[in-house]
């Protein structure tokens, strides 16, 4: 019989306890309800050993870092002690072509059943030119890949949505990978980094329950189901019309709202929020800086980071916001986030007719 | 402290808002324990609790006979709390961050009875031990 995930949890010398420990936390992050830990238990105990290939194309690392320099590492380095990370070309000690036969094995032994992790975009143009290791560029090695793959996971903003190497003008003619693979399950998990506990809570779902629900833009709704807005402790100072204005206001200072700084909170759909960062201690607003909509499809072409949403909308004119913020008052605050929320209303259909019309810039894409 | 209390102030009536229905939940799945054996788990992470909230449960639950560590992956506390069958866990990383909390309701927390196979290999290293001894070894 294949060897289990509990297996290797005991091969790590762990018991059942720390397993059924890993499986509460794990239900807990996710959101699930209780009873699934039980079942997530029952599930991981009798499901093989998973192999995982993880091939980085047209990206900085930053995911990776996200994933390995977490300061608790308990959970992360659970799953790829436990789960078998049978290639990362970053983290592995072979190299050259050590590197890619241990590589080759590990997807033959495990073709049509492994779980591919991609990071980066794909390179199109010049043939594929501009994105080649071993031989072989990015765009053949992932098709390859991707036919032994029993689903995708496209880690990091650049493999979901194509992200910095996608931006204005392109140069290398990248895509994400759903323009590549197009008969094979696609997670995207989103975020320039994505949040680490987000990387490994959609690995150890998709073990347990296979696909989890997604989004129109096929991220998890357990961590994309809300916006950075909805879920952001200055809602309330939103809501009463209380906003900074700039960087060094009595606003900012008080910790208002930073929607007229830029914050792309309302539009962004991703859990900083709630599971925040670096094991829960803070988010970007929390740090006093507007949400940049990093896990958002083409957040690098939406205008200045610094530039108010109503102002990229174009639908409301933004005199009557500061208007309505700078007198500040219940009364006038009230109306303020009446017309804020109406804008963002505005906002969003706007975002959701975007998304559902090809953007004009795909037209330079190599296919 | 003492000039707290020459402050006029009369204690707002309590906000906790949600403790009283996780009560009465409980209270129903201890009614299903004693009937049927079946187990429960509120994750009391996942519910918006008020220190209020907090304050109310320990308060009406109390505190029982058992106080358990468990030290796997880090420091877990399972408390039994004055209501038997209602055992409150906090499971805590390596570091000390809390990963989740809980209320089981049930007779023992599962994580707590030693496994099968858990067992099989403690036997199996004890043997080795034993073997060890009776070679001329330590």
């Amino acid at each position: 019989m294949d060897e289990t995930i509990l297996d290797a949890f005991r091969q790590n010398g762990l018991s059942r306890r720390a397993f059924l420990k890993f499986c509460a936390a794990t239900a807990s992050l996710l959101a699930l309800p209780p009873a699934a830990a039980a079942a997530m238990a029952e599930k991981l105990a009798s499901t093989p050993r998973p192999t995982v290939i993880y091939l980085s194309y047209q990206e900085c690392t930053g995911c990776l870092e996200s994933m390995t320099r977490s300061f608790s590492p308990t959970i992360e380095h659970l799953m790829f002690n436990s789960i078998s990370l049978a290639f990362n070309d970053t983290l592995q000690a072979a190299a050259g072509e050590a590197a890619e036969a241990a590589r080759k094995e590990a997807m033959r032994k495990a073709w049509g059943k492994y779980i591919l992790i991609v990071d980066g975009a794909v390179p199109m143009g010049a043939g594929g030119a501009y994105c080649v290791a071993a031989g072989q560029s990015a765009v053949d090695d992932l098709r390859h890949a991707a036919q032994g793959a029993a689903a995708i996971i496209a880690v990091g903003t650049c493999a979901a949505f194509g992200g910095v190497p996608y931006a204005a003008p392109n140069p290398t003619g990248a895509v994400p990978v759903s323009e590549v693979i197009r008969d094979r399950p696609i997670i995207n998990v989103s975020g320039c980094p994505p949040i680490p506990e987000v990387m490994t809570g959609v690995v150890v779902y998709y073990l347990s329950f296979g696909m989890p629900a997604l989004d129109r833009q096929g991220r998890p709704l357990t961590f994309y189901g809300n916006t950075i807005h909805d879920r952001c402790y200055r809602r309330p100072f939103y809501d009463e019309g209380r906003f900074a204005h700039t960087f060094d206001d009595e606003g900012a200072r008080n910790g208002w709202c930073l929607y007229e700084l830029g914050c792309k909170g309302p539009v962004t759909y991703n859990a900083c929020a709630t599971l925040k960062w670096n094991q829960g201690t803070s988010f970007p607003i929390q740090s006093g800086h507007g949400c940049l909509g990093c896990s958002e499809p083409d957040f690098w072409d939406k205008g200045g980071f610094y530039r108010p949403l109503p102002a990229a909308t174009g639908h409301w004119p933004r005199g009557e916001v500061l208007g309505g913020a700078a007198l500040g008052g219940t009364v006038v605050g009230v109306g303020a986030a009446a017309l804020a929320r109406s804008r963002q209303q505005a906002a969003a259909a706007k975002s959701a007719k975007e998304v559902s019309s090809p953007s004009p810039k795909e037209d330079s894409h190599e296919h | 402290m003492k000039m707290l209390d020459t402050i006029p102030i009369r204690p707002a009536p309590s906000p906790a808002a949600n403790a009283p229905a996780l009560l009465r939940e409980i209270a129903a799945a201890l009614d299903a324990l004693l009937l049927s054996g079946r187990r429960h788990c509120i994750d009391l992470g996942s519910l918006p609790l008020s220190t209020a909230d907090r304050d109310l449960l320990r308060e009406t639950l109390g505190t029982g006979e058992i106080r358990m560590e468990l030290v796997a992956l880090g420091s877990s506390r399972i408390e039994e709390t004055g209501v038997p069958g209602v055992w409150w866990v906090r499971h805590s990383s390596e570091d000390g961050i809390l990963l989740t909390e809980s209320l089981e309701i049930c007779h023992v927390p599962e994580i707590v009875p030693a496994d099968t196979t858990d067992i099989a290999n403690g036997l199996q290293r004890l043997r080795q031990a034993l073997a060890l001894r009776e070679s001329g070894g330590h």
